[in-house]
């Protein structure tokens, strides 16, 4: 990583690039302020990236007085409703068609329509002039190519495209672990990427560009790059977490997982919802204080299943319990949790915490409301099984283990 | 084979038929079975709270419990897949290592010892009823193939299998269950709407915490589905 990162930095800088190191969130939002600040920018069109939404790169430029417009559809329709995006490659996924026509009325004040195409339409008809008015543009980056010093922009409505080459000054945002050793690499990562993300083996618009190639465009152009560490680095130390920077951002585990599904992604309070969101907010994020995201799944493992990188997000999930476990949620939680290793220290304790177990199960349905019961937020919405007239043990220890003993006629 | 029963805490205490059905099925194939009561658990809801040394101290405890027995038999593919996956992780260098790789490599969940290991589909069983199957997610950690629990159904006479339009977690994972009730509960009734909408009589499962799930929740509606083990469905005859 270090050297890809040393590699990258000699040859962006030696084509012309300027590199702002940024250790954490508030450096980079430092950087990007002396940036506006210095090249006197007024107006600011940007695409999507979870990194940007990290670092807040948007509310930072809009205080600091600096006109934005995002320029990704369902970026814009989300920021024109004021909520962060649901899902990192469809930021819009959780809206009706007729809530995107409402917010698109109400934020750019064109007509209402609920028909995709229209609504599509009058967006480009909208951002075209921005894109040429506008003083800067502000990115994240797929990749970053260490052996060429090259950035990588993936997009499916060739905004990215516009916002990298028609404003003066460019800005990337990207973290560190955006850095591929090779351009070799590429072609497999824009695949995995692709096909995960939205289905198609080659992904719908692909902008690879340097420092050189935007000079050649014109003497005045700028372009900056704000590589972000921001607790990265703490994950690549810890194998457990290390390989979780493998994330090309696809959102395949958050299409896939139950939880997701079920809750929508802005029940995870963090601009990168899903599975790997659980894993990277509490490292990139703590100001959200979404610690204990990796208890809000069951394990099922089909996220790290669907996987084009092949992180391993059921161990990387335990392993973030695990720096939790100190203070799991809840003190009920804990308390179970000792009661239960000592029970299972031994068969005597067991024959003991099982009993137990059995008073609070046969009694948990009549305590459900009251907060006597450990098991009341079970029984609320489940009921509870029967106690058996004998336990396994006991049937064994009675018959011997002889099965036709036991042997029932369903 | 000389074989040795792994009963999770849960069919010990809530579904000991589920271990008599297992016992019965493995006799009936002609191995000689045995179980050792100083068994407690597995340790894995430890494990999935985090607590990893919890976890190795109740893990340790199980380690003597299977002998010398060429093969040792889960009915819970979550239980099976903490043994098989975790416990050599658990105990990296330590002097437990060895024990630890052997209890690993010797586990192996129910419907995928019959399948996968002894190549057996056939066990001479008769169900009559109309199931759909509600593979627990833990069985792909466990090394189980998607299609091992079918194989075996397919088998059974008077049996017929329906499929859910589409399959998925039945929302218990452990902790999950009591940490985040609402939505535990939520995942169940999706799969309890499916199971009901497959037209099916029973669900069967290779793991006694989805039964434990899914049981609480048909519980609550009206015309509750009865939920049956792999282990009861091939023992009936």
């Amino acid at each position: 990583m270090e050297k890809r990162l040393t590699d990258f930095a000699a040859r962006f800088e030696g084509a012309g690039g300027k590199l702002h190191w940024a250790p954490s969130a508030e450096d980079a939002r430092a950087a990007l302020l002396d940036i506006v600040k210095q090249a006197g920018v007024k107006t600011v069109v940007s695409g999507h990236s979870s990194t940007l939404e990290e670092i807040e790169a948007i509310a930072t430029l809009k205080n600091a007085g600096v006109k934005t417009r995002r320029t990704e559809f369902g970026d814009l329709v989300t920021g024109l409703r004021n909520e962060p995006p649901s899902h990192f490659a469809h930021p819009a996924m959780h809206l009706s068609r007729e809530q995107t026509g409402k917010a698109l009325h109400d934020g750019l004040g064109v007509p209402t329509t609920k028909i995709p195409e229209e609504q599509a339409d009058l967006v480009r008809q909208t951002l075209r002039a921005e894109f040429l008015a506008a003083d800067m543009g502000l990115v994240g980056a797929n990749f970053l190519v260490a052996d060429e010093g090259k950035a990588v922009l993936v997009d499916r409505e060739g905004n990215l495209r516009l916002v990298a080459s028609l404003p003066r000054i460019l800005v990337i945002v990207a973290g560190i672990d955006k850095v591929t050793g090779e351009a070799d690499d590429l072609p497999i990562l824009l695949q995995a990427l692709s096909a995960s993300a939205c289905g198609q083996l080659t992904p719908p618009g692909v902008t690879i560009l340097g420092p050189d190639a935007r000079r050649a465009c014109g003497a005045e152009t700028e372009m900056h790059l704000i590589l972000v560490d921001n607790g990265r680095t703490v994950l690549l130390a810890d194998p457990a977490s290390a390989e979780t920077l493998r994330c090309v951002k696809c959102g395949a585990c958050a299409d896939v997982c139950p939880v997701y599904r079920m809750a929508g992604g802005h029940a995870y309070g963090s601009p990168i919802p899903g599975p790997i969101g659980a894993v990277l907010t509490p490292a990139l994020m703590p100001k959200l204080r979404q610690n204990e995201l990796s208890f809000a799944t069951p394990l099922c493992g089909a996220c790290g299943d669907v996987c084009p990188v092949g992180i391993d997000l059921h161990r990387a999930l335990v392993a973030q319990r695990r720096t939790l476990s100190h203070r799991a949620p809840g003190l009920r939680l804990r308390l179970m949790l000792r009661l239960y290793t000592k029970a299972m220290s031994s068969p005597t304790l067991y024959a003991i915490g099982v009993r137990f177990a059995r008073i609070l199960v046969v009694t948990a349905d009549l305590t459900r409301d009251t907060p006597f019961n450990p098991l009341s937020d079970w029984a609320k919405y489940r009921t509870l099984p029967g106690a058996p007239g004998k336990t396994f043990r006991a049937w064994w220890k009675s018959t011997g283990g002889s099965s036709s003993a036991g042997a029932r006629k369903d | 084979m000389r074989i040795a029963l792994h009963i999770p805490c849960i069919v010990d205490q809530w579904m000991p038929e589920i271990g008599i059905s297992m016992l019965r099925v493995l006799e009936r194939l002609g191995h000689s079975v045995t179980y050792n009561p100083a068994q407690t658990c597995c340790g894995l809801p430890a494990l999935d709270v985090g607590c990893r040394r919890e976890a190795a101290d109740t893990a340790r405890r199980q380690l003597g419990a299977y002998g010398d027995a060429e093969a040792i038999v889960s009915p819970s593919a979550a239980c099976a897949a903490m043994m098989n996956r975790e416990y050599p992780e658990l105990f990296i260098g330590r002097p437990e290592e060895k024990d630890a790789r052997s209890v690993a490599t010797r586990t192996h969940e129910f419907s995928h010892f019959l399948v996968g290991v002894l190549g057996v589909c056939e066990v001479g069983a008769r169900y009559e009823d109309v199931v759909t199957v509600q593979d627990c997610c833990k069985s792909r950690r466990a090394g189980c193939a998607p299609d091992e629990i079918r194989k075996l159904l397919a088998k059974v006479r008077g049996l017929r299998v329906v499929e859910q339009a589409e399959e998925g977690c039945c929302g218990f994972g452990g902790p999950f269950a009591l940490a985040y009730p609402a939505l535990s509960s939520a995942m169940g009734e999706a799969r309890s709407d499916g199971i009901f909408r497959a037209g099916a009589r029973a669900f069967v499962t290779n793991d006694p915490a989805c039964l434990l799930q899914l049981r609480g929740i048909m519980g609550r509606r009206a015309h509750p589905i009865r939920g049956v083990h792999i282990a009861e469905v091939l023992a009936s005859v």
